[in-house]
């Protein structure tokens, strides 16, 4: 329905397509399918969660941009300055959109079926370079007027119809500046990178875009309430010159009747810009950006970027020689270690989950606490020593490894699982006591590295006891998690298959916690730290040996 | 080429069914030691099911199945050990590089990891792909993917060799050195179980034919053996057996359909 709608207005410009010897009736059937194949592609966004079947999905990718779009709210909310409000939202208006238009893009402009599909038929080269422009400005008007539409509603209801007609006018340019931004993205990387390598940065960006999220939701509140934010002078700003966000702020103190000589400025700097952006965008950098689109259709067969590892030498390889004791459980290892590490999908999925442990460890001590708003940062650190409090931050990063577990066994290969099932493996707890050793290796251990050093730093010795019992704690959770949430070999099953085990990962959360709050209470007794850690230590080793003969009858071939 | 020995391969009466669907309607099929047999038949008519239950990818299934004189049901690990297996479609963890994936398969096999890393190279260079031991198979080709996959069903020189389309993607020189390979294995005394729907491919290398259509054996024999009882060549016979007696009728209804 609303895709005809939009079909239809794109044809109102019929005559202007015919000049520029576009064949509007492939135009009208290569875009119709184009956004019927958008409505029934994966959710790209929010990399976190599984990717589901839809027929609805760029409707609900719409709607997903308006809830974020709520979020964003927040800076209207809650800061007291109008224009400082409108900066900071648009600010982060345009960086999550740039972001949502670099991994929307990755999908529609690399998107290698048009080489099989569309060019060995009779399409002319600008009917395609058309099409595809044209299914881009359609996605970026679904997405930005998602992300905007909260705002717009809020402004309208705040500040009148000519707030709200001001409002779309910033909306429009900083679209247009993000457009911009993203062009010249593209020009750069693609000059610099391969399409793999590029989609591999891509989804570094979807990473860190899943990061921020969550750090803006945890920090923003306290950060915006803070007296520095609320008390800003920004009329001697020096930055606001620099910060495109700041111009298109300056738009609404017009509406709000304050033609001051740096607001009457900075609206300049704001109508002016996409004028600017439009004559790079067509006159300068199109003509790069269509080269890029033209030259596509051939990157299966010439910008195929092959990747050498030298097998006998890697750090897996090596670490694996250490610490396993058979070719079967060193087979499990080394196949996680390197699959973690090239697999796209588990990264976008458990790399944020890492990075939310020192954001949240820095939202709970250091952001959350009220009672001590008083507190410098400097006070409220000797107070997370003197309480001990830290754990906290030991154990919490043993989540990480639900997200480990949770995802290991997916894969978009998951049919190349065959050879598990063909093989003969006697003692699949040991391949599986391989995945077990990598995963927590390689996303607890660092962790562990990092609180040790830190904690031989400013606490000293006396932090050893609490770091081996944590590690052993979370040995043992490991094997727990292992058990109880994993349902198959790694990389063995599809994407869209959620594991479904929220009891289990309930009742391993709560003994974690369990677990960390006796630490906590033991902690004034040095000697029971290092008891406990010995006879958790023990256990760890004995759930080990157990674990080995585990004979995982619960996993299965998918075909 | 019948002979009085033992059955490497010995199935009877297995059926298997898909919830309502009856795939499997009683097969019964005997392969000897040394034996290449072509096992052939329409799509649909049960061929990858017998093949994975054969393979242990499937162990759900009514019947009989015994591997050099082991019972798949309470044995299916030794005999798992003795089989190697090439599947139709080139799945495989192709962000590995091939000797990363054979170090990978050759360790499920228990295999030895100097052993592997010797072997493994000499095959890959047998099959012209010493250029790419280091390289991540993602920007191979289909061919390239299916000689890695070839390498992983020998690698841990398997008594029996279960092939579902082993030529799929090779280059005509690739063809030629798997279809000498599978005439060498056999006079080793290994025993190979090659389906595929290339009748002329199946008709060159098969000591003996099986045709399954709709879930049972309606063919057993040599290709001469075929031919004198049926018709004149493979592609017929299995038209002819499949129910099919006017495929060129098929083809004349299909230029039918532009005018």
């Amino acid at each position: 329905m609303m895709n005809n709608l939009i079909v239809r207005f794109i044809l109102l410009f019929n005559l202007l397509f015919t000049k520029l010897g576009v064949n509007t009736t492939q135009l009208e059937i290569v875009l119709r399918t184009k956004l019927l194949m958008d409505d029934r592609r994966p959710l790209t966004s929010f990399g976190n969660k599984p990717k589901k079947e839809s027929n609805y999905s760029s409707w609900i990718n719409f709607l997903l941009l308006a809830v974020m779009g709520c979020v964003l709210l927040l800076f209207l909310f809650s800061v007291n300055k109008p224009y400082l409000s409108y900066t900071i939202y648009f600010g982060v208006f345009m960086a999550m959109l740039c972001l949502t238009l670099i991994a929307d893009f990755s999908v529609l402009l690399l998107d290698s079926r048009d080489n099989f599909i569309i060019l060995p038929k009779p399409v002319n080269d600008r009917t395609l370079t058309v099409t595809r422009i044209v299914h881009i400005g359609i996605s970026v008007f679904k997405q930005a007027l998602g992300l905007a539409l909260p705002g717009f509603i809020f402004t309208l209801l705040t500040k009148t119809a000519i707030g709200g007609a001001i409002f779309v006018l910033q909306v429009s340019i900083a679209t247009v500046l993000c457009v911009l931004l993203v062009n010249m993205f593209y020009l750069i990387a693609m000059k610099f990178l391969s399409v793999k390598r590029f989609k591999d940065i891509v989804a570094y960006l979807q990473i860190v875009f899943s990061i921020l999220i969550f750090a803006l939701y945890y920090t923003m509140p306290s950060i915006l309430e803070s007296a520095m934010v609320q008390q800003i002078d920004f009329a001697s700003t020096y930055w606001l010159w620099f910060t495109p966000s700041a111009w298109i702020g300056a738009l609404q103190e017009l509406g709000a009747g304050d033609f001051s000589v740096l607001a009457l400025s900075l609206s300049a700097l704001a109508l002016l810009t996409p004028f600017i952006a439009l004559w790079l965008i067509i006159g300068k950098f199109s003509s790069g950006f269509n080269a890029i689109l033209s030259g596509l259709p051939t990157e299966d067969h010439t910008s195929k970027e092959e990747v050498i590892i030298h097998h006998q030498a890697s750090f897996g390889r090596r670490l694996a020689k250490i610490v396993t004791r058979s070719p079967l459980e060193s087979g499990g290892f080394e196949f996680v270690w390197a699959l973690t590490d090239r697999t796209r999908e588990f990264k976008i999925k458990v790399y944020p989950s890492m990075a939310y442990v020192p954001v949240y460890f820095f939202f709970m001590f250091f952001v959350r606490n009220k009672g001590q708003g008083a507190m410098s940062f400097e006070e409220r650190w000797q107070t997370i020593l003197d309480q001990h409090t830290y754990l906290f931050i030991l154990y919490f990063s043993l989540f990480t490894l639900l997200t480990v577990f949770q995802f290991i066994t997916q894969s978009e290969k998951y049919k190349a699982a065959w050879i598990y099932f063909v093989a003969p493996i006697q003692q699949p707890g040991l391949l599986m006591s391989g995945v077990l050793k990598a995963a927590f290796i390689k996303f607890y251990m660092p962790f562990m590295l990092v609180f040790t050093s830190l904690g031989l730093i400013f606490i000293g010795l006396p932090v050893l006891n609490d770091i081996l019992l944590s590690t052993a704690v979370g040995g043992i959770a490991a094997i727990l998690i292992c058990l109880f949430t994993v349902t198959g070999y790694p990389f063995s099953q599809p994407l869209k298959k959620t594991e479904g085990r929220f009891i289990a990962n309930l009742i391993l959360i709560g003994l974690i916690s369990v677990v960390g709050f006796g630490h906590y209470l033991a902690i004034k007794y040095e000697w029971l730290v290092w008891l406990l850690a010995g006879v958790f230590s023990g256990v760890f080793f004995l759930l080990l040996h157990y674990f080995k003969k585990e004979s995982w009858e619960k996993a299965e071939f998918k075909d | 080429m019948m002979n009085q020995e033992e059955p490497i391969i010995c199935i009877k009466g297995l059926y298997k069914s898909y919830g309502n669907k009856q795939v499997l309607k009683g097969v019964d099929l005997e392969v000897y030691p040394g034996e290449i047999i072509g096992y052939i038949g329409p799509n649909g008519a049960g061929k990858s099911t017998t093949v994975k239950i054969l393979t242990g990818l499937i162990d759900e299934f009514e019947g009989t199945v015994s591997v050099d004189g082991k019972d798949l049901r309470s044995d299916a690990l030794s005999i798992k050990s003795i089989i190697g297996y090439v599947p139709e479609n080139a799945e495989l963890y192709d962000v590995l590089t091939p000797l990363e994936y054979l170090d990978f398969v050759g360790k499920l096999y228990g295999m030895d990891e100097q052993l592997i890393t010797v072997r493994a190279t000499r095959l890959l260079t047998a099959f012209d792909l010493s250029e790419y031991l280091h390289k991540r198979m993602d920007t191979f080709s289909k061919g390239m993917k299916q000689k890695v996959l070839l390498i992983s069903g020998i690698i841990h020189n398997p008594k029996i060799l279960v092939l579902d389309e082993p030529l799929s993607g090779l280059d005509a020189n690739a063809v030629i050195t798997v279809k000498e390979l599978i005439s060498l294995m056999a006079k080793e005394g290994k025993t190979i179980f090659y389906c595929s729907h290339m009748m002329d491919v199946v008709e060159k290398v098969s000591d003996r034919i099986l045709l399954i259509n709709n879930g049972v054996i309606v063919a057993n024999g040599s290709f001469e053996q075929l031919k004198s009882e049926q018709a004149d060549s493979l592609e017929h016979i299995f038209a002819k057996l499949t129910g099919q007696v006017d495929t060129s009728g098929n083809a004349a209804k299909i230029i039918s359909a532009f005018e």
